[in-house]
């Protein structure tokens, strides 16, 4: 395995996916192994700007986007985010929205990575 | 690693950024005993960011320019300024250490809001190369440096593992051409972060 790529599909704060996917992208970065997260379905809601989760008592989940970029990257999946009403200016600045060909373009190229959904 | 926020007033005479919130510290296993930290500056700064890449060696900036998102490759580690005001750092020594690097971050960030976000001198640096360099050395290959060659200096310089004062025969006073040389291709804000201390 020479790279590292975990997929995110459940929305944070209401379970620990999104905790926990981050937390292992980072995890591979801090051990010199590429690593990136893709954000799709109810995933994209992990790299909304401006969340505030003192209030529920979380850990901040945006906050985390940030400590992976830019050894690694932060993929958000367009069709997800539209379908949810969101824009690009909605997500934090590390984010790097990708459409339908992009995403197939990610995956052909990464034959030599473990795909993890979380 | 889960801690409360740490605000410090870290320049108080700052003209557009004074504090600086951390906001997550997560142990860096790579690198034992070092962190990985995200802070928050008191002020956007997306305005002025083109400014801030341009005040430091080609070979350590990597400037994202459709997401207005500057990397930097420097004191041993990767930082990385984005337009709201974060900064991200990996392989950080502590707390303390990373307060001390984004002062001085925050000294480039209030000197380019003072120049106006155009810098004081605007000249693009991604255009100059080693061999524009070289032409303004002494070109005499005598290894004060530690560089077997002037060229070799010339592209660690632009790489930023190299200090223009390692140059010790800049510092003559007949070398006064190729100084002005120097002054006239990078500018004084570019020979000073390029570590010419002068004569």
């Amino acid at each position: 395995m020479k790279s590292a790529l975990v997929i995110i599909d459940r929305a944070p704060y209401g379970c620990e996916n999104a905790f926990s996917g981050l937390y292992i992208v980072i995890a591979c970065l801090n051990s010199s192994l590429d690593a990136d997260v893709l954000l799709m379905e109810d995933g994209v809601y992990a790299a909304v700007a401006d969340q505030v989760s003192g209030a529920i008592g979380y850990p901040n989940v945006e906050e985390l986007t940030y400590l992976i970029f830019p050894e690694g990257s932060v993929f958000v999946h367009e069709r997800s985010l539209k379908e949810r009403g969101l824009e690009e200016d909605d997500l934090v600045e590390a984010a790097e929205v990708i459409d339908d060909t992009e995403l197939y373009e990610i995956f052909r190229l990464k034959r030599d990575t473990s795909i993890m959904k979380i | 690693m889960e801690m409360s926020e740490v605000k410090r007033e870290v320049r108080p005479q700052g003209s557009l950024v004074k504090e600086a919130t951390l906001k997550q510290v997560k142990p860096c296993l790579a690198a034992e005993g070092k962190i990985r930290v995200l802070m928050e500056l008191d002020s956007e700064i997306g305005e002025f960011i083109p400014a801030i890449a341009k005040m430091y060696p080609p070979g350590v900036v990597n400037y994202v320019r459709k997401k207005n998102i500057l990397t930097l490759t420097i004191y041993d580690r990767i930082i990385s300024l984005y337009p709201s005001g974060k900064i991200s750092m990996n392989r950080t020594h502590d707390v303390e250490e990373a307060f001390e690097i984004a002062g001085e971050l925050m000294d480039r960030i209030n000197r380019a809001h003072d120049s106006g976000g155009g810098g004081s001198d605007s000249r693009d640096m991604s255009r100059i190369g080693p061999m524009d360099v070289h032409r303004c050395l002494p070109g005499s290959n005598c290894g004060d440096c530690g560089e077997s060659t002037c060229m070799a200096f010339a592209m660690k310089l632009l790489n930023g593992e190299q200090r223009l004062d390692s140059c010790l025969p800049l510092k003559e006073p007949w070398m006064q051409e190729k100084v002005q040389c120097l002054e006239k291709l990078l500018g004084e804000d570019m020979m000073e972060t390029l570590g010419w201390s002068g004569y």
